[in-house]
């Protein structure tokens, strides 16, 4: 898995590119309490991202909540179509903003 | 030299000697000294008793009568009245007298008259006395009265009785002196006078003390001298030795158990020499065991070490996978040596998926040799079953082979089968092993038939297959004779009918759980004894023709590592790509893989999974498998997640679980063998 990260004006973005599993989650949760950290407009591009699992649907609530928190905004792009069905099957439709 | 303290043994001995040398001497003294008096007394007695005999002999011619007769008569000196031819005699003899007092050596001599009752009223006659004595002369006629009950006893006992008497007066009034006293009798033996001899026995007395005195000190010079030389006789001889032996004995360990030559310097030529030299051989030769237990145990030890290891090894050969993901079948098998190894056997092969290989095998003998045996035959069974020799083919080749070189008569007793799970059908050959119970229509039975000769007994023998035919819940049980000689402390056996009826008491049970019950049958029966027999069991139930996973299985087994998570991802998709499972499906079965796996390597302690993945071609399904052998779990209890729930109230809790209920068709938990069995069923063209 790999993480770019594109900074403008305050606002970040990152490019996710492979799977978030449980394998792959630890690197994800690592880039994300760090953008949670520097921004308050956090965009997550998911062109690249084949699936997710529970592992990453760990940190997007995790990382969600925290960016609610500090009145942030969080939002997801380019979900492919197994990765939208993950998210409406756990009802993570309805916490996380996707385009 | 330095001081030491004097050995109790030396101060008993010193102290026994000073009183058995204390009771002799007092014992020497008091013999000589009764001995020294005695001896001076009748001396002096005799002496005493002369002199007046011969007072008395020269007084017979003189007229004592005539004395007493003139007292008697006046009142006042009467030697003055006295006539004169009587006192001329009386003067005359009076002299004679005085020379016996003086020549004789004695204090004084008196004759004189005693009256009675009493008689101590004294009228003196004579009474001569030494010139340098502190006596004075009574005169004829003096009277005086003398109370003393000794003396007036010897009076009265003189003139009553006419007995001579002698006495010892020892300082009394006059010092210590010896008298005679003998009664004068007339021409009608009347006594009218006593004569009294009295002789100075200070003399004798000092002599006696100065006796005493030196007899006292030479004893002791004498006895302190002995005692000195007999103990340092003693103390060299007897106690030095002592010592030595006990200050080398109790120095024995200290020195690391070596042996003390000093011992050997003992040379009495008596008992203490043979007590130093037994003691010395003794140390050495305790020595020499030690050295040589040491080595003993050394190689004791390096014998168990090595003995353990081949007790994994042989624990290693022995299948213990169960083929938990078969339905078709179950099969459990066990085998416990009754020495660190043993000689029993079973194995099991899946020849392909219809052909279920079982064998189970008792060698002759127990311990290592057995077990070498054990693993040559059981590994000739293996290569000869993998490549597909029927039961018969198997025990008649591995027979010719064992048979070869076996010079100590070794022989195997085994059956073997093999089970057509389509049909079934046991095709299996019996070589001289106890017969198996089969499970049918609830009750077991023994599965007879004519036994083989023994396996390694002789070359050239031909097996004899038989058939039996399962029906689905029948089960068959193998075991060694182990289970039905292992014997009670009285050496009463387990025996068939106990082990019939262990079976028949949990008819329907599955392998693992007839095989527990028979052993918890044999455990109580034999209570705590030792058995001497390998005890070993294998039962195999026939569930009938697999209803699913037809078509082709797949199979990987690895450590339950997260790392090993990826291996195990692209070993499902590489199949996965094989039946041109379309990606969604795919990508939903890799997700679920990866639930399962996080959870297993996480959460159950497991260090061992295996991945099953078989693809039925009729209806193009996989189902994947997961069996690993951690805790007891089923994920499948718990309740589902609210997804509904607000931002703040979701947790993250049975999601993955959630996700795989949700995109797979059929997911299903199973506690098999000690493992959790996790299935999940997906349509590869839904």
């Amino acid at each position: 898995m790999q993480i770019t990260k594109q900074e403008n004006n305050g606002s970040v973005t990152l490019a996710i590119d492979g799977i978030i599993d449980s394998t792959t989650a630890p690197q994800f949760e690592e880039a994300m309490v760090e953008a949670c950290g520097a921004t308050k407009s956090l965009t997550l591009d998911f062109a690249k991202v084949g699936f997710v699992s529970s592992a990453a649907l760990r940190v997007l609530l995790f990382s969600q909540k925290k960016m609610n928190a500090i009145q942030g905004a969080m939002k997801l792009i380019n979900v492919n179509d197994t990765v939208r069905e993950v998210f409406e099957l756990t009802g993570f439709v309805s916490v996380l903003n996707i385009a | 030299m330095t001081y030491r303290k004097l050995p109790i043994i030396t101060r008993k001995i010193v102290l026994v000697s000073l009183i058995t040398g204390l009771i002799l001497c007092s014992v020497v003294f008091f013999a000589g000294y009764w001995s020294f008096s005695k001896h001076f007394e009748n001396q002096y007695d005799k002496d005493v008793r002369s002199v007046a005999a011969v007072v008395r002999d020269f007084l017979q011619s003189d007229s004592i009568s005539a004395y007493i007769a003139h007292i008697d008569s006046v009142k006042d000196s009467p030697k003055k009245s006295l006539d004169s031819a009587l006192l001329a005699q009386y003067e005359r003899n009076r002299r004679t007298l005085q020379y016996f007092v003086d020549n004789f050596n004695l204090n004084l001599l008196y004759v004189s008259v005693v009256k009675g009752p009493e008689y101590k009223d004294i009228t003196y006659i004579y009474n001569p006395v030494s010139k340098n004595g502190k006596w004075k002369e009574f005169p004829l006629g003096y009277r005086e009265t003398y109370v003393e009950p000794d003396y007036n006893k010897s009076a009265k006992k003189i003139f009553e009785e006419g007995e001579p008497i002698v006495r010892h007066t020892l300082k009394s009034r006059s010092g210590s002196h010896i008298t005679s006293m003998l009664p004068l009798k007339n021409a009608d033996g009347k006594v009218i006078a006593v004569i009294g001899i009295q002789k100075d026995i200070q003399e004798y007395v000092s002599a006696r003390h100065r006796f005493a005195n030196f007899v006292v000190v030479v004893e002791t010079i004498f006895a302190l001298l002995a005692l000195l030389i007999f103990s340092s006789f003693f103390n060299r001889k007897f106690i030095n030795p002592i010592l030595l032996v006990t200050e080398e004995a109790a120095k024995f360990t200290k020195n690391g158990g070596k042996p003390s030559d000093k011992l050997l310097s003992v040379n009495n030529r008596d008992e203490l020499q043979t007590l130093a030299h037994s003691v010395h051989q003794m140390e050495s030769d305790v020595h020499k065991y030690i050295n040589k237990l040491t080595t003993v145990t050394a190689e004791k030890e390096r014998i168990e070490t090595e003995l353990g290891v081949a007790t994994r090894i042989q624990d290693a050969m022995l299948p213990k996978k169960f083929f938990p993901e078969r339905t078709d079948f179950e099969l459990f098998a066990s085998m416990s040596a009754a020495k660190e190894v043993g000689g029993d056997l079973y194995d099991y092969i899946l020849l392909d998926d219809q052909h279920l290989l079982f064998v189970v095998g008792d060698v002759s003998g127990k311990g290592i040799p057995a077990a070498l045996f054990m693993v040559v035959v059981k590994t000739l069974f293996h290569s000869y079953a993998e490549q597909g020799l029927s039961p018969s083919e198997i025990f008649e080749t591995t027979n010719k082979i064992i048979v070869k070189g076996n010079t100590l008569g070794y022989f195997i007793t085994s059956w073997l089968g093999i089970l057509d799970l389509a049909t079934g059908e046991i095709r299996f050959v019996n070589a001289g092993h106890c017969h198996p119970a089969v499970c049918r229509n609830g009750k077991y039975e023994f599965l007879k038939t004519k036994a083989n000769f023994v396996l390694g007994g002789m070359d050239s023998i031909a097996y004899q297959e038989h058939s039996i035919k399962l029906e689905p819940g029948d089960q068959l049980f193998l075991y060694t004779d182990g289970v039905t000689e292992a014997n009670q402390n009285g050496g009463e056996l387990f025996g068939e009918a106990r082990l019939f009826e262990a079976l028949n008491s949990c008819c329907g049970a599955v392998p693992e759980e007839t095989c527990k019950n028979v052993r918890k049958h044999i455990d109580e029966f034999v209570q705590n004894v030792a058995q001497f027999d390998d005890i070993t069991m294998l039962a195999v139930k026939f569930n009938g023709k697999q209803q699913k996973n037809l078509g082709e299985h797949h199979e990987k087994t690895m450590e339950a590592k997260p790392e090993n998570q990826a291996a195990f991802s692209s070993f499902v998709e590489d199949i996965l790509n094989k039946y041109q499972c379309p990606a969604k499906t795919k990508t939903q079965i890799l997700v679920a893989l990866d639930e399962i796996y996080s959870n297993i390597t996480k959460f159950s302690g497991a260090n061992q999974v295996t991945m099953d993945l078989a693809i039925r071609e009729d209806t193009f399904t996989a189902t994947l498998t997961f069996i690993d052998n951690g805790t007891p779990y089923d994920p499948l209890q718990n309740d589902d997640p609210d997804i509904n729930l607000s931002i703040d109230e979701r947790g993250i809790g049975g999601l993955g679980i959630y996700i795989v209920k949700k995109t797979m068709d059929k997911v299903s938990y199973n506690r098999k063998n000690n493992c959790n069995v996790f299935s999940i069923e997906k349509k590869l063209n839904g």
